[in-house]
């Protein structure tokens, strides 16, 4: 050893800064959740829809995503973009490329979601002079909804746990503060178990309420 | 004073990129396979009707599913050392990959053995077989058939994942691109030619991954 | 039979209150165990010095990829000196070249590391071998001429570096954004992301010189040594370091040295500065 002594307690004295962090945290990941979705729910669109133009770049733009690492798609949206001069904060940059690399993802699954769905829907919905809005808005998604719910709280576990990343760009989240309590308090091992501890804490704990909650909506058997 | 700057990319660079991408394809295979040998245990151990089996070998995987590579990262390489465990750069990296993917690989081998039916077993076990050859005879082959799509899969995401051993110095792919984007501050072309590269690693498997699922389903 | 999420939350809050527990329980306080690096080096045949590749020109990446800088040259001078082999280890960012000392992933971190009262307490720092200062560099546009003109402005600095308690200092208005290296952070700057940058007054040198939108403050403030880190309880090693610096000083070679990477002389290295 290198004459370490575990010293827990100048970790736990700033408690309140690492909870600052987790707070940043869950908020950069619920409006990640929520435009994701949104921009999930287009491409999903895009990806039944017969017009090819919709349909392939839909594809590639799955693709693209899907095949490449996610702090690299960071990178490039906060150095990259600034080159051909369009300009970014660290927050925003983290939150597009969050929004961008889990909007691919979650196409994919609002797609199964919706192909889910007995192709007998479609037709009596159409039969009853529904528009394509009313029917998607009415009778598809609420049952997509039920289909997407699962991955869709896995996604969002995910979320929290790769928005770490968007500390390497200066975004001051819980690993961010992490790591300056780490170079502060000159305690690599203490911290980073601390920080460890409290995503691990807040994954059960919001997978748990999710879970909850999806019982009680859900209530009816399929 | 000797000042360099340079204006874009050159041969040196290209070969760091594909130093990069060949160290990338050696962390990810040796931290998978590592972790594939430890994933039959515990996915073993959790399938298992034993609670003081199962039960640890489910804290050992949610733990580590319900944590960021990055923390597990930190902790493998800044934490082991002092409990007296000194580990290279390059250990470090193929340590954290082996101990994540163990995880999620453990979770699809319990879904493996899961997958074959019960009246397996009892034939198996009808025939005189002890749990061992049951295992090696039966149940295993039948389960590596539901476990090779979910395989591929975790590789394909391993290979991202591994972008975050970047951040303890090892010559990967996204740490290649740092390097260079400090050089030349050409980030849109680097980190452009960065992704290009992960593409053409990943996107390959992951048809490979369907062909396969495909096949596997066809041989029943 | 069913692991239900619920027991192994249980299981973390339980663990979480032991770790309180804990650390609330005074800690007996271990022998700590001496150090001998020097031997280890010797024995071993190769020196592992941690530095920088993305300072220049302390520590940077030339055309080739190969790390060169006034750091490597000093590390190279070191390894010849201990008749060993010289594994260079690029650090990634500012704090971790302590982390990565204290973990024994390097055996010395020779990277522009200014020594502080406060990293003291972690680690030990040799004698100064070069004396430096902490700058301002910004783009012309900001029209800074003094350390108060930084008032309100949005300014970037590398996490755990000393830039970035003085700026906190002397302009506490000033908006922080923090990198975790010095160089994503002058990125920063030339995309206008941010205003200004704080960094050793070499640096800012330096890079002025580099891009012509950029300029630098001629006021350096807190003069500030760069040492050579190593371990706590490693006396020999240090004084092995110590002497070292000492030879490289009275024989000229770093001011050899110093000339060649800054073209010009190196502020005297002497208590009354």
């Amino acid at each position: 050893m290198y004459g370490y002594v575990f010293q827990f307690r100048p970790v736990f004295q700033e408690l309140p800064l690492l909870l600052s962090g987790a707070l940043v945290t869950i908020h950069i990941s619920i409006l990640t959740l929520f435009f994701s979705f949104i921009v999930g729910t287009m491409g999903a669109l895009c990806r039944i829809s017969r017009f090819r133009w919709l349909n392939v770049p839909a594809r590639w733009y799955v693709e693209f995503i899907r095949n490449t690492p996610l702090l690299v798609q960071l990178f490039f949206i906060y150095f990259g973009f600034s080159q051909i001069n369009i300009e970014v904060s660290n927050y925003m940059a983290g939150l597009i490329g969050l929004v961008v690399n889990n909007g691919a993802y979650l196409t994919e699954i609002v797609r199964a979601g919706i192909e889910a769905i007995h192709k007998g829907q479609f037709e009596a919905g159409h039969s009853l002079g529904l528009s394509f809005p009313q029917l998607m808005r009415y009778v598809v998604f609420p049952q997509a909804f039920r289909v997407i719910y699962p991955p869709l709280c896995n996604q969002f576990i995910g979320i929290i746990l790769w928005s770490s990343l968007v500390s390497t760009i200066a975004v001051e989240d819980l690993a961010l503060r992490g790591k300056e309590l780490a170079s502060t308090t000159f305690r690599s091992f203490e911290t980073y178990a601390v920080v460890t501890l409290v995503y691990v804490v807040m994954t059960l704990t919001i997978s748990g309420i999710l879970k909850v909650l999806g019982q009680r909506f859900f209530r009816r058997p399929a | 004073m000797p000042q360099y700057v340079q204006d874009r990319l050159n041969l040196y660079d290209a070969v760091l990129f594909l130093q990069g991408l060949g160290n990338t394809v050696a962390l990810c295979l040796l931290g998978l396979g590592l972790g594939t040998l430890i994933a039959l245990f515990v996915g073993l151990a959790r399938a298992s009707h034993f609670r003081w089996l199962a039960w640890p070998a489910g804290l050992y995987i949610e733990i580590i599913r319900d944590s960021p590579l990055l923390m597990q990262l930190y902790l493998v390489f800044f934490a082991l050392p002092l409990l007296g465990l000194q580990v290279p750069i390059f250990a470090a990296g193929v340590a954290t990959l082996m101990v994540n993917s163990s995880a999620f690989m453990a979770e699809i081998v319990r879904a493996g053995i899961q997958s074959v039916g019960k009246d397996q077993w009892d034939a198996a076990r009808g025939l005189g077989m002890g749990y061992p050859q049951v295992m090696r005879w039966v149940v295993m082959p039948q389960a590596f058939r539901v476990m090779v799509p979910p395989g591929v899969g975790l590789l394909i995401g391993l290979i991202k994942d591994s972008s975050v051993i970047s951040v303890i110095s090892y010559l990967e792919l996204t740490r290649v691109g740092q390097i260079l984007t400090e050089k030349t501050f050409l980030s849109f072309q680097v980190f452009g030619i960065v992704a290009a590269l992960y593409f053409v690693l990943c996107y390959p498997l992951s048809r490979l991954a369907l062909v396969v699922e495909r096949r596997l389903k066809v041989g029943g | 039979m069913r692991i239900t999420r619920r027991s192994l939350g249980v299981a973390m809050a339980v663990g979480f209150l032991g770790l309180l527990l804990w650390a609330h329980a005074a800690p007996a306080g271990e022998a700590p165990q001496m150090q001998d690096t020097l031997n280890t080096v010797v024995k071993r045949g190769e020196l592992i010095v941690g530095t920088f590749d993305f300072f220049p020109p302390w520590g940077f990446r030339d055309a080739q990829n190969n790390i060169v800088g006034m750091d490597v040259d000093i590390a190279n001078e070191l390894a010849k000196e201990l008749k060993v082999k010289l594994t260079l280890v690029a650090v990634p960012t500012t704090q971790d070249r302590i982390n990565f000392l204290l973990t024994g992933k390097i055996d010395v971190a020779i990277s522009n590391f200014t020594a502080t009262l406060e990293r003291s307490k972690a680690i030990t720092f040799s004698n100064p071998y070069v004396i430096d200062g902490i700058g301002v560099i910004f783009r012309k546009e900001a029209n800074i001429k003094d350390w108060k003109d930084l008032g309100t402005k949005r300014v970037a600095v590398t996490t755990g570096s000393t830039g970035e308690i003085l700026i906190k200092e002397q302009a506490p208005k000033a908006t922080l954004l923090r990198f975790d290296q010095a160089s994503t952070a002058l990125l920063a700057v030339q995309q206008n992301k941010a205003d200004a940058q704080i960094e050793d007054y070499t640096y800012t040198v330096y890079h002025a010189g580099r891009d012509k939108n950029l300029a630098y403050l001629n006021k350096p403030l807190a003069f500030q040594p760069y040492c050579f880190g190593v371990r706590k309880f490693d006396p020999e090693w240090l004084n092995y370091a110590n002497f070292f610096i000492y030879r490289l000083q009275q024989s000229g070679k770093m001011k050899e040295l110093y000339k060649k990477w800054f073209g010009a002389e190196p502020f005297r290295v002497s208590p009354s500065w």
